[in-house]
């Protein structure tokens, strides 16, 4: 495994928004970290690339092993040298991501720079390359441009592009197309599975559409209120997801060719992670709750290779 | 089966007045024509910029249209005045995409749903229970009342949102991306009341929303944008002819691992409105496209029943499309 988290929490003081993660993820593969919002997906993100302490928080406790080594605890400055060359992050609003004061394919030179130690005409050459790899037509003009000259989708190519600079083995997607429209959305979606694909990168893809999971990734894992619920793979979770969260939220996608009226919602609202529910953080909202639900917090089960589930009921389908 | 909203050749046009600069002009919405029965659910879909949210304030006579005519209920809504057109807003409302600014934050929910009944001069009645009424309708517990809108989730906040559109019992509700901001448990939830509410209090509802499967799901026909024109008038359940429209649902993601598909002929983005081309405005993306689609645009025409398309190929399209 290039990446496994094994049993990580994240703290803020003695507030833990995000317990007992374990995913792991290895190259040419995609894992989907699904969840609403609130779930703590974005917070998992933040704690791979080792940027909690930017944002007043801590490792409280667990593991993160990238390629054989502990990045929990981990100095700024050994840190600083895997992070964009090892392991890329392509943020969710491209926007605000990129520099508005500065040509986007010096942006990229700027990331082809610092991580490969390429200057001047290499650079310069590697950025057009990146740029070609991402599918923006007319690279070399579109070097010269500034990011306001750009559409969302041209934008969230060249962080992208950015991302891929240091060549990592691992690229951390934060709901990258969530800002885009369907078409550019499918476009971009595409190009980074070919990614993923032909340079045989590790890729989590941090999303909220069941929709993009189904038609992309190998494995999920599904989050809520800070706990993984379900990990499994992506077949298995469609075909038969065992808990009842992932099976409401595959339930509340609307589909091509369904009936009126089949839609089925989840009844009340995500909770406040300053206010979890007793027991299962699902049980007021959940069909099927015991008593059992709202006293005690499941424990993550294994049931055979593929599939792991949080729920007190679990066993019982089988 | 009556006629509620009728547009004919209804157009916007927006130019930008800066100082020492050339006028540009944006054609926002370029000779929209439908109508809305009474009772129905009409969907407009599109990508952002195609005018579909211009169109959607247009309707309510929000902006001014540049030229066309828009008549509800069989009058003309340029033959109001002002004053005329405030009363006639009792009848058509607005639900907004985004809750968190659509409600003043320093009003409390009580307030915000009283506000409708202070514009138009008139007296809810007994203030205290219409409310409750009112948040009983949207599934919310009538203590919300004395709340302030960040008290409340996004979805708590959008059925607020929606009670007032019902405050003054409208006969039509336009809805601008209702769903949006919310997450995917909490849409499904907002869908089921909308639909809820249309059967009970006998709604007719524009359905404005970038999500065709959801659109699909939920209207009884699908108004598909492209670029200001309407492309495609889809009735329930008919495959789409416009390669924009099987574009648009082949780019989205079905939830079935199973069945996965390769995403084809996927290119280029829309045109913007400042700047459109000659002929249709689709043919630049569109495989099919000939010279012709280059020199003339082409008009929506009747494709079967109740199928209007707007593309000069459109009887070679292939009616057993399913978006696979």
């Amino acid at each position: 495994m290039l990446l496994s988290v094994e049993k990580l929490r994240i703290a803020f003081g003695s507030f833990a928004p995000v317990k007992d993660v374990t995913i792991s993820v290895d190259r040419g593969e995609i894992l989907g970290l699904v969840g609403e919002s609130g779930s703590g997906k974005s917070l998992t993100a933040t704690a791979l690339m080792g940027l909690l302490g930017y944002v007043n928080g801590h490792v409280a406790g667990g593991r993160i092993l990238f390629d054989g080594e502990d990045l929990t605890g981990l100095p700024e400055e050994h840190m600083r040298r895997l992070r964009g060359r090892r392991i890329g992050l392509i943020t969710q609003n491209p926007m605000t991501s990129l520099d508005p004061m500065i040509r986007v394919g010096k942006q990229i030179e700027q990331a082809a720079r610092i991580h490969m130690g390429l200057d001047g005409k290499a650079a310069y050459r590697k950025a057009v390359d990146l740029m070609r790899d991402v599918r923006i037509p007319d690279s070399q003009r579109v070097h010269t441009l500034y990011p306001h000259q750009l559409s969302g989708g041209m934008k969230q190519r060249i962080v992208i592009a950015m991302a891929l600079a240091g060549e990592p083995d691992l690229l951390i997607a934060d709901e990258p197309t969530t800002a885009l429209d369907a078409t550019v959305q499918a476009q971009i979606i595409r190009n980074l599975v070919e990614l993923v694909k032909i340079r045989g990168l590790a890729m989590i893809l941090i999303t909220h559409d069941m929709g993009v999971v189904a038609q992309t990734c190998d494995h999920v894992a599904v989050m809520y209120s800070g706990r993984i619920v379900e990990r499994a793979s992506v077949g298995s979770m469609f075909a038969e997801a065992a808990h009842p969260y992932t099976q409401a939220l595959i339930g509340c996608i609307p589909r091509n060719g369904m009936r009126p009226g089949t839609l089925v919602g989840i009844p009340g609202m995500v909770p406040s992670t300053a206010a979890l529910p007793s027991g299962c953080s699902f049980h007021p909202r959940c069909s099927k709750a015991h008593t059992i639900c709202h006293e005690c917090v499941p424990e993550f089960r294994q049931f055979g290779r593929h599939v792991g589930v949080a729920c007190h009921l679990a066993g019982q389908y089988e | 089966m009556s006629e509620i909203v009728s547009v004919k050749n209804l157009s916007r046009r927006f130019a930008t007045k800066r100082f020492f600069r050339k006028q540009e002009v944006f054609s926002a919405v370029r000779d929209v024509s439908f109508s809305v029965v009474r009772g129905e659910i009409v969907g407009v879909v599109g990508e952002s910029g195609c005018g579909k949210s211009t169109l959607a304030r247009l309707i309510l006579r929000l902006l001014e249209p540049s030229a066309g005519e828009i008549a509800f209920e069989g009058r003309d809504l340029a033959s109001f005045s002002k004053r005329e057109m405030r009363r006639l807003r009792q009848k058509m409302q607005m639900v907004f995409q985004d809750p968190y600014s659509s409600i003043d934050p320093r009003f409390t929910v009580q307030n915000a749903l009283l506000e409708p009944y202070r514009v138009q001069g008139l007296s809810p009645g007994a203030a205290d229970k219409r409310v409750a009424e009112l948040l009983n309708m949207v599934g919310l517990d009538a203590s919300l009342a004395r709340r302030y809108p960040h008290q409340l989730s996004g979805g708590q906040k959008q059925r607020v949102g929606i009670a007032r559109a019902l405050a003054l019992n409208p006969s039509l509700i336009v809805l601008d991306e209702p769903t949006a901001s919310l997450d995917v448990s909490v849409q499904a939830q907002v869908i089921n009341l909308l639909d809820g509410l249309r059967n009970d209090l006998n709604l007719t509802y524009v359905f404005i929303s970038h999500d065709l499967n959801l659109v699909r799901y939920f209207c009884d026909r699908t108004i598909v944008m492209y670029a200001g024109q309407i492309v495609e008038v889809l009735p329930k359940g008919v495959p789409p002819a416009h390669p924009y429209t099987r574009m648009l649902m082949s780019s989205m993601f079905e939830p079935d691992p199973s069945n996965r598909r390769e995403i084809s002929s996927l290119t280029g983005e829309a045109p913007s409105g400042y700047n459109l081309p000659r002929g249709c405005s689709f043919a630049a993306r569109c495989a099919q496209a000939t010279e012709m689609c280059g020199r003339d645009d082409p008009v929506l025409q009747l494709f079967d029943e109740d199928h209007q398309v707007a593309c000069h190929y459109f009887r070679e399209a292939n009616k057993e499309f399913v978006g696979a």
